[in-house]
């Protein structure tokens, strides 16, 4: 799995490449965590290259979600999820958790 | 199509996910397999069975990091049978339902059902076995 941080103005755009699950969750929250600790409360994930997830990747993008869901004007949107990926947040009911949009650029603008 | 198994152990860690995620794309048919057997739906909810059944068997089930689990699939015509082992109790709910949507955990077994899989359990002296049963599709 490659984590790939990048920012556009205040919004944190996440990507992740591979497979989020029980293997890899401790270097996504590795890379995550300490930027939500500094006040990151809009965030992106770029999913166009993650190919698997598993209930404990999901458990950590809930966790992630409700952190910077308290916080003021926080969320965390999912963007460009794969048709597998997608089936799985459909049959975990995730997609009405999350913000699922299409790709970064639209989520970017849910959150203007 | 003839019954057939494979029985084998990984270690009750992690770092055996990756070769777990690559075990029935293996088996599927394709261009580059032509004596693939498993069709693309088939290995994406065995695929997914079969990670969050070994998740659970490290997490609840294997005690301490020198520990294996075993692992047997058996395939025939109709139906995919994944039999797990570990060290552990076995579990107090058989049928779990999906938990609450902010729910950080507790998906592994209510995904498992969600996709197909038909939960049995099993002991012997010093075992407890998972089986799950899916029907493959047409």
């Amino acid at each position: 799995m490659k984590v790939i941080i990048a920012s556009q103005e205040k919004i944190t755009v996440v990507k992740v490449e591979g497979t989020l699950d029980a293997s890899t969750l401790s270097a996504f929250k590795k890379a995550t965590y300490p930027l939500i600790e500094k006040g990151n409360s809009q965030w992106v994930l770029d999913a166009s290259s993650l190919q698997f997830v598993d209930s404990m990747g999901l458990g950590v993008l809930i966790s992630m979600l409700r952190k910077v869901r308290a916080r003021p004007l926080g969320d965390f949107k999912m963007a460009g999820l794969s048709a597998d990926v997608r089936s799985i947040f459909e049959i975990t009911r995730l997609h009405r958790l999350f913000d699922c949009t299409p790709d970064v650029k639209t989520a970017l603008q849910h959150f203007s | 199509m003839k019954s057939w198994k494979i029985h084998f152990s990984v270690p009750g860690n992690f770092s055996s996910l990756p070769f777990l995620r690559r075990l029935f794309p293996s088996f599927a048919a394709g261009a580059k397999n032509p004596s693939g057997f498993l069709n693309a739906k088939d290995c994406f909810c065995l695929t997914h069975i079969l990670v969050e059944a070994y998740n659970n068997a490290v997490v609840h089930g294997h005690r301490g990091e020198k520990s294996w689990v075993e692992l047997e699939v058996t395939f025939s015509s109709k139906k995919v049978v994944l039999k797990i082992g570990d060290e552990g109790k076995g579990w107090k709910n058989k049928n779990p339902e999906m938990p609450k949507t902010v729910a950080t955990r507790g998906r592994g077994l209510a995904l498992i059902r969600a996709l197909g899989g038909k939960i049995r359990h099993s002991k012997t002296k010093t075992k407890h076995w998972v089986h799950i049963d899916y029907k493959k599709s047409l």
